[in-house]
């Protein structure tokens, strides 16, 4: 008789707590959150690591990670994260879990100071095309014709400008060692976007470089869209605007 | 290192500030709190234990500041008046968290972008600004470079014994200064207290830094608890000050530049027959509001210099009798008043009344 071969492949993670989280239904932090744990959970644990939020959505993320957790004021996670990653050095590992609104908005200068610097921090930008928590505003990637609380008719590009791949400025930088975008909306999606967490990590202790990953998500609450027709409405209308990837490594460079 | 130190004010907050235990600086370079920096950067490259980091902007230095905080460095940052907003954002935030920062502001005249001449209109802001969300800061006003560094050890201390923010309030022209500075006289000591990094916390891993508080009953509770250390602060810590002259008949208030020159022209005016009493105080919070009282109960005549539109006299009010008659002086726009006129105010308004 064939012997079975059991391999877990899920589970309750370790560095996920269990305080309910806040996020609407459907919305993609949730997701977002587990994978972040299950791959600090699959990361070697023999250097602390430190997590800092932005505001917004996910700056309830230390109530929902069992990790030291910081979270910072609006715009200064980047900071926040280099001030720690600079007194910790290669004692610990130093990532900022923040919304794209948040990041790229009033934070983006120090983004790409820091990039520049290639600071040993890993970024990871939950972009889900609007400013959630303060009710569905603009954010600096919402879509053409997205309707938001400030563009209820659809965002024009004549008065806000078209929405910026700011992966793709990022990984320009000579100085960022790594680059991803993915979408975590199936669970083929989830894993391959742990996996990239995991490796960002990875580059980060073991090259001390600055590496940097998008989650494209969806806020069906502001969309005001059931969930699964968000994921179809972003999936199409972010083609060609937010390509998925690896865009960047230490061993290959600008890979596309 | 020499105990006898030629420094500039700004210099000797920084000396002050390694001789305190101070690891890191974070600051973003406007005149005048680039001597500052500069200073640093020499004795940084000296192995004195100090890292320097200019930021991408004053705001950020703040909160790279506030995570190398948490991690366990002392730091010091420093700012221009025209970023005042940035400090006051940060004193918020790490009076919310709980955290020591001691940040040196430098102040010019404004508003606006004015000039990087001296001036003392950000005083009123500060007091308030720092009070944001019912925090609380001491704020501590040197004149010269040897007070520089006396407040400056004393704000590493107030702020790691409440584990708040304290700053250091100082005229670009004080900042300039230069005198010879005897630290062996002065009782700077490296400060002792072992605040854990957050690697190195145990009693509560992982350990969770946030100042939100969406629970409005723990926000509360977070607030009582600020106001009992506030309670705390304000029982054991005294107000500083300098007295200068014996005599409490007339009584001149007056606090960094305009402090130095009030002292040059009683000095001139005592050789002609005249006296007064300088109070100079060296914190704004907390206020030597007893010695104040102390000294005006026999006081017949009172004279500000404010250099400002009535800032000075504003902090003072609460402490000021209204029997007593007061005669301000005030000189605005990057003026520092000078000695000549400040004797003629003094020598004439004495006569008149």
């Amino acid at each position: 008789m064939m012997e079975l071969k059991f391999e877990q492949i899920a589970g309750f993670p370790k560095s996920l707590s269990e305080t309910p989280q806040h996020f609407c239904p459907g919305c993609t932090h949730g997701v977002n959150t587990r994978l972040l744990a299950e791959a600090i959970d699959r990361f070697p644990m023999d250097q602390a690591i430190v997590g800092v939020c932005g505001m917004g959505c996910s700056a309830l993320l230390p109530d929902y990670l069992d990790l030291n957790m910081v979270a910072a004021p609006p715009g200064q996670a980047i900071p926040v994260a280099v001030g720690l990653s600079h007194e910790i050095g290669d004692k610990g590992l130093v990532f900022a879990y923040v919304g794209e609104g948040d990041l790229y908005g009033r934070g983006l200068s120090s983004l790409i100071h820091a990039a520049t610097r290639g600071e040993a921090i890993t970024v990871i930008c939950a972009n889900n095309l609007n400013t959630g928590m303060s009710g569905g505003h603009l954010s600096p990637t919402t879509l053409l014709g997205q309707k938001t609380a400030t563009t209820p008719e659809g965002k024009p590009a004549t008065k806000y400008g078209i929405p910026i791949d700011f992966t793709r400025l990022i990984l320009n930088i000579p100085t960022v060692s790594f680059a991803a975008r993915f979408k975590g909306f199936t669970a083929g999606d989830a894993k391959r976007g742990g996996e990239v967490i995991a490796r960002a990590l990875r580059i980060q202790k073991y090259q001390r470089g600055f590496s940097f990953i998008e989650i494209l998500g969806i806020c069906p609450t502001n969309l005001e869209m059931p969930p699964t027709e968000a994921v179809k409405w972003v999936k199409s209308a972010v083609a060609g605007i937010f390509p998925s990837g690896i865009f960047k490594t230490p061993e290959a460079g600008i890979i596309s | 290192m020499e105990k006898k130190r030629l420094l500039k004010g700004a210099e000797a907050i920084g000396e002050a500030a390694i001789q305190s235990g101070c690891t890191r600086f974070y600051g973003y370079p406007v005149p005048t709190q680039s001597d500052l920096m500069e200073y640093l950067i020499q004795e940084e490259s000296k192995g004195r234990g100090l890292t320097v980091f200019q930021s991408e902007d004053p705001l950020s230095s703040f909160f790279m500041a506030y995570g190398a905080t948490i991690a366990g460095a002392r730091v010091l940052t420093a700012v221009n008046t025209i970023d005042l907003p940035d400090a006051l954002r940060a004193a918020s935030y790490f009076s919310a968290a709980n955290l020591p920062l001691v940040c040196a502001i430098f102040t010019q005249s404004g508003p606006g972008s004015g000039n990087i001449y001296p001036e003392q209109s950000h005083t009123l802001a500060t007091l308030f600004g720092t009070r944001m969300g019912d925090g609380f800061a001491p704020i501590l006003t040197p004149s010269t470079p040897t007070d520089c560094a006396v407040l400056t050890h004393r704000a590493f201390r107030l702020s790691e014994t409440y584990q708040i923010p304290a700053f250091v309030l100082i005229d670009t022209a004080c900042a300039q200064l230069v005198e010879t500075v005897d630290f062996s006289t002065l009782g700077i000591r490296r400060i002792s207290e072992n605040r854990p990094g957050i690697l190195e916390r145990v009693e509560k891993n992982p350990t969770r830094i946030t100042t939100l508080a969406l629970d409005i009953d723990k926000m509360e509770e977070k607030k009582e608890t600020l106001r009992e250390k506030e309670t705390a602060f304000i029982t054991a810590e005294e107000g500083t000050f300098h007295l200068w002259g014996e005599q409490k008949e007339t009584v001149i208030i007056a606090f960094g530049i305009a402090a130095i020159q009030v002292k040059r022209a009683l000095d001139a005016l005592f050789h002609e027959g005249f006296s007064a009493t300088l109070f100079e105080p060296t914190s704004l919070y907390p206020f030597p509001s007893k010695a104040l009282q102390t000294l005006l109960a026999e006081t017949a005549r009172l004279f500000i210099i404010d250099m400002s539109h009535g800032q000075l006299e504003t902090v003072l009010s609460p402490y000021l009798p209204d029997s007593i008659p007061k005669h301000v002086f005030t000189a605005t726009g990057g003026t520092v008043p000078r000695v000549e006129q400040l004797k003629l105010w003094i020598h004439d308004t004495l006569q008149s009344t």
